[in-house]
């Protein structure tokens, strides 16, 4: 089931940036291993759950996972072969702002090596550079 | 308890610039503090790192040797890291007294493999991973081991079920649960159709104060006819 929230204000949202880091957010506050994004940009709903299911999959049983992000930000299109005016598109998908250094995912319950594997294959459904983190890492 | 000597200076300068070029010179800027006062410290980067290693989340008292002979005691609080790239940016130190009682947090490690785990395969999740306690410095325990090895699916350990040294006041809810053992979760394959074509309703939208602005404009409209 593709995330989406219940009720919204304002059908339509503007733009936006994205500038700066994720500084809240930004630490494994409820597993053992997360998935850090280290670059800014949109994951849509249908990107965050084929990386979920990544997860789960690699994972079989006996795992715990949280989606630490979610797309409350309506993103619309213009029909195909229309002309520029007319007003703004019809909503199409809905996608999370991330900002680097985001927690993305989270899990326990498995080996590292079962979760690193894991968060490797659900990195390459997302639009965003990711990084495999531990709680408590190494302070440089 | 265990004791750390780290060398610390005092710092004259303050504020965004000031902290940005003694992260340049691989210094880390912090603070140590205690009731109003407070005083700016400095590290090097690579010897507060290694003490923030080396103890790994445990409560370790810290003595703070100035370059003038003095020393003082102190835990640490807090440290913020960047989000990427993990350096350390700031660490936050409490100064404390030997006859003081304080209020500190401390980490709870669990021992043995349960066997809601390893007959079961159920998943151990983690409720509370550190409580609060009060009690004199020296006291204050590194962090608390709890045994889960008798633990079954469904079965949970509590605040109440720690067992402490005297001297050591819990703060935290003896109701709260710390550790418990769950079900595993199997993902239900969907089938692929509904996986191919999953269709984007539009959410509900939040009319407030729109009712009373529509019914205004249709009396308008109305009265111009």
């Amino acid at each position: 089931m593709l995330l989406m929230p219940k009720k919204v204000k304002f059908r339509k949202m503007q733009k936006g940036r994205m500038d700066g880091k994720a500084y809240s957010g930004s630490t494994v506050s409820f597993g053992d291993f997360g998935l850090k994004a280290l670059e800014p940009g949109w994951v849509s709903s249908s990107q965050i759950e084929a990386a979920r299911i990544a997860i789960t999959r690699h994972a079989k049983r006996g795992c715990k996972v949280w989606i630490r992000v979610f797309p409350d930000k309506p993103i619309t299109k213009k029909p195909a072969e229309t002309r520029m005016g007319k007003g703004k598109g019809a909503p199409e998908y809905w996608v999370a702002v991330v900002r680097p250094g985001r927690i993305l995912y989270e899990m326990s319950g498995v080996t590292e090596a079962v979760a690193k594997e894991a968060m490797r294959l659900a990195s390459h459904k997302l639009p965003v550079a990711t990084r495999f983190i531990k709680r408590d890492q190494e302070v440089l | 308890m265990e004791r750390i000597t780290i060398n610390a200076e005092k710092r004259e300068e303050f504020g965004k610039g000031a902290a940005r070029n003694l992260r340049r010179k691989n210094m880390t800027p912090a603070i140590l503090y205690r009731g109003g006062d407070s005083l700016p410290i400095k590290f090097s980067q690579k010897e507060l790192a290694q003490f923030i290693n080396t103890t790994a989340g445990e409560q370790v008292m810290v003595n703070l040797q100035f370059a003038d002979g003095e020393s003082r005691l102190a835990l640490i609080k807090d440290y913020q890291l960047d989000p990427i790239k993990g350096d350390l940016l700031h660490a936050d130190f409490f100064e404390v007294s030997l006859t003081e009682e304080i209020k500190v947090t401390v980490h709870i490690t669990t021992v043995g493999e349960a066997i809601g785990i390893k007959r079961d395969g159920g998943i151990l999740q983690y409720l509370l991973r550190e409580i609060e306690v009060e009690c004199l410095p020296d006291r204050i325990p590194g962090h608390i081991k709890i045994d889960i090895s008798g633990l079954e699916i469904g079965q949970s350990l509590h605040v109440s079920d720690l067992k402490l040294e005297e001297g050591i006041k819990v703060l935290t809810d003896p109701d709260e649960v710390i550790v418990n053992i769950i079900a595993p979760v199997v993902e239900e394959v969907a089938p692929a159709e509904v996986v191919a074509a999953p269709e984007v309703a539009e959410p509900e939208v939040i009319k407030k104060g729109k009712k009373e602005e529509v019914a205004a404009v249709e009396e308008k409209e109305k009265e111009k006819k």
